[in-house]
Formats: structure tokens, sequence, C-alpha cells
């Protein structure tokens, strides 16, 4: 196997590719082989690098904690890449997650006491009235409207009911036209 | 990317996501048709030895990409010692380098040379290393093809730190001892190889000797050379 290894290293291999390199890949001691010869060329070819004689092995070690890429882009086809989450990438997702969510939460509790909680005006009670009755007297100095049904609507609106939401939909009407109205 | 084989089919299916989880069915399929004309078995060549080993990594086989390391490790740790000499810090920074690369693989479409392409991250990672330590780096780079032909390499860069230059240049002290113990004829063809460059049919016509005698001299002479390094390196 060893001289197909050789061979292999070269290009100059005989045969199926795919076999040979499956074999020198599940193999530990043919990986050090391989190793060793393309060890020997780089000597023979000066290549003086100052990585230490274990620095593949640690880094294989190291690769162990990467994500595993399952699917292949190749030749132009459509193909999805893939990978697996690493443990610490589940770790950093999973704290995203967890601080928009607290973040959402946070949003929601300060409308809600904006729109509810203030507690400087108690619905119902003296308060709320007297700001009603000045938010309904500005709207009337402000605008004086047209038509019949206008003004009808106008006259009346204070009387409508109010919507929990004391935003634009408090002033916002619906209504039906009968026939020749 | 060319191939040496004749055709290459290759044919994906691919299924969605399941869940929450980051499950995906996946198959891919390769149908490498060889063709064998004259009865003469198909040659493989370099690139297609990478070309194999990538897209075994795309299909996720670290162990394959940790081959890849083991080719390279030596003309990427030579490159990075052109800008960077001090040694533990040319280790992090192919660790980097190689890192970068597998996290990038699947980019790699193979419109260049694996090593060039390395090549290009190598000196990037450099580059920005000692940006990021306030230090300058070199005004111009050297291609990957120059470095090899010029071997510039061999003298920008000193690695006697006393530990790694120790084994390093024992290392060299045995190979080169042993490739001169050895007979003419090996030594010849495997100089003619890993020196030259030559294809295995250039050795054979300069050497007057049929192509099997190459193959095995060659690899008689690696033999040689590395039962002596075994125990060095275990």
């Amino acid at each position: 196997m060893t001289e197909k290894l050789s061979e292999l290293i070269d290009g100059e291999l005989r045969g199926d590719l795919a076999t040979q390199l499956s074999q020198i890949v599940a193999d530990g001691a043919l990986r050090q082989t391989w190793s060793r010869y393309h060890r020997i060329g780089a000597v023979l070819r000066e290549e003086h690098s100052p990585l230490s004689a274990d620095f593949a092995a640690r880094f294989e070690a190291r690769l162990k904690d990467e994500p595993v890429i399952l699917c292949p882009q190749r030749d132009g086809n459509a193909a999805i890449v893939v990978v697996k989450a690493s443990p610490d990438e589940s770790v950093g997702v999973r704290l995203w997650q967890n601080l928009a969510l607290a973040a959402s939460l946070a949003a929601i509790a300060l409308l809600s006491w904006h729109q509810f909680g203030n507690p400087a005006v108690k619905r119902g009670g003296p308060d709320y009235v007297a700001q009603l009755q000045q938010s309904s007297q500005k709207v009337q100095q402000r605008a004086r409207p047209a038509d019949d049904l206008d003004i009808y609507l106008f006259e009346h609106g204070q009387y409508a009911s109010v919507s929990d939401l004391n935003g634009l939909m408090a002033y916002t009407k619906f209504v039906s036209y009968g026939n020749g109205d | 990317m060319p191939r040496s084989a004749p055709a290459y089919f290759t044919m994906a299916i691919h299924a969605g996501r399941i869940g929450q989880s980051s499950t995906f069915l996946c198959f891919h399929i390769n149908c490498q048709e060889i063709a064998y004309p004259n009865n003469t078995a198909v040659v493989t060549n370099a690139e297609s030895v990478d070309e194999e080993l990538i897209q075994r990594v795309q299909n996720g086989d670290q162990n394959a990409f940790g081959l890849l390391v083991r080719k390279y490790e030596h003309k990427v740790g030579f490159v990075i010692a052109r800008y960077i000499s001090d040694t533990h810090e040319v280790e992090d920074v192919a660790q980097e380098t190689f890192i970068k690369a597998y996290r990038a693989i699947h980019r790699f479409r193979g419109d260049s040379a694996f090593y060039t392409w390395l090549y290009r991250i190598a000196v990037n990672t450099s580059k920005n290393y000692l940006v990021s330590q306030k230090r300058r780096p070199p005004d111009s780079d050297l291609e990957a093809s120059e470095i090899e032909s010029t071997g510039i390499g061999r003298v920008m860069h000193d690695i006697d730190t006393p530990e790694a230059g120790a084994l390093s240049r024992e290392i060299a002290q045995t190979v080169t001892d042993t490739l001169h113990r050895l007979p003419e004829e090996l030594q010849q063809a495997l100089e003619l190889r890993e020196l030259q460059g030559m294809s295995y049919e250039d050795i054979a016509e300069q050497m007057r000797c049929p192509l099997g005698t190459v193959r095995s001299r060659i690899f008689r002479a690696r033999e040689a050379i590395d039962k002596e390094l075994r125990p060095l390196l275990a």
C-alpha cells in the first residue's frame, strides 16, 4: 500500500484514486506515512517551515471542534452548504435568542405601563373626566366640521365609548350611509 | 475543475430542514466514469488528488482535510515565516490559516489550484496578524509560484529557536544523509521528482529506464528515508 501512497503523492497513481484515498484517510498509520513522505519532499526542496513536528496532529485535534460540512457545492450545481452547529455556536445562538426575547418583553412592559399603568390618571376618576373634557374642548377649538353628518359625529363623539387604547383608535368612528344619505 | 477521467457526473438531492434542529437530509452521488483505453489504467494527477480530498471535506470528512493540512503544512509554514519571525506566532497564524480554509472550503470552486487559494489565505492571515499587532506588513507580496521558483523564503527566515530548530535540523540532516547513502539511481529518481517536479514518464526518459522502474526507485528511496525518519517523528 505504501508504494501506492508514493505514487499517489506524486499524482502518478494507477487505478482508483477514491479507493486508495479512502484507505489512507481511514488508516492512522498511512496518514503518518503520507505526512512523512511530504516532509521528505519539503526537506529536499529546502522548504524550511518553523512549524513543529506535531503541528498537523494538534491541528486535527482542534479541527474536531469545528462544524462538520455536510453538503458540498460542486461544479456550479445548486447545492446547499450546511454546517452542523458546534456546541459553542448553539450556546451563542441561544444567548441571542434569549436577549431578543428579554428585550421584547421589556418593550411590551414599558408600553403597557404607559398605556394602562399610569397612576396619575385613574380611569373613571375626576382627573380622568377633567382630562377628557379638556381634550374635547381642544378638538372643538381646532376646527368646525362643514357638513351635517360631520357635525353630528363631532357633537356625539364625546359620548361614544372610549377604547382602552388611548391612541388614534379612540378618535376613529365607523359609520355607514343609508339610501339617499 | 478539470478531471482526469473522461466524464464526470454529479447529482445532488437535498431535502429541507426538519423541525428546529439543523438536520438536513442530503444525498450527493458522484458517478465517475473511468475509461481504460488500450487496457492501460488511468493515471491520476496531483490536482485530482486535491480535488478528491476537497470533495470529501465538502461531504463532511474532516480526516480528508487533515490530509490536506499534512500535505501543505510545510509550504504554509514556509510562506507565513516570510512575514512573521517568531516561531510560536507562525504556529498560531498557520492554525488560523487552515481553520479559515476549512471554514471557507465549501466556497472553493476549483478556479485555481488549491495551494494557490490556500497561499492567499496564508498571506492575508499573516498580514492581518501583523496589523493586529501594530506591526507593518511588507509592501509587496510574492506569488506562490514565485516563492517556489526563486526559493526566496529560504533566505528571508531563520528558524533558529532552540527547540524547533534542533528537531528541524535533525530531520533535515537525516533526510539528506540517508539520501546520499542510497544507490545513485534511487537518489537521482527521487531528486528529479522532488526537486525538478518531473513526471514519472519524463524521469523514465531521462534515466533511460521503464516507467515501472521509476515508480519502484522513487518508492524505495522514500521508504529508506522514511525508515530513518520514523523514530524522530514518533
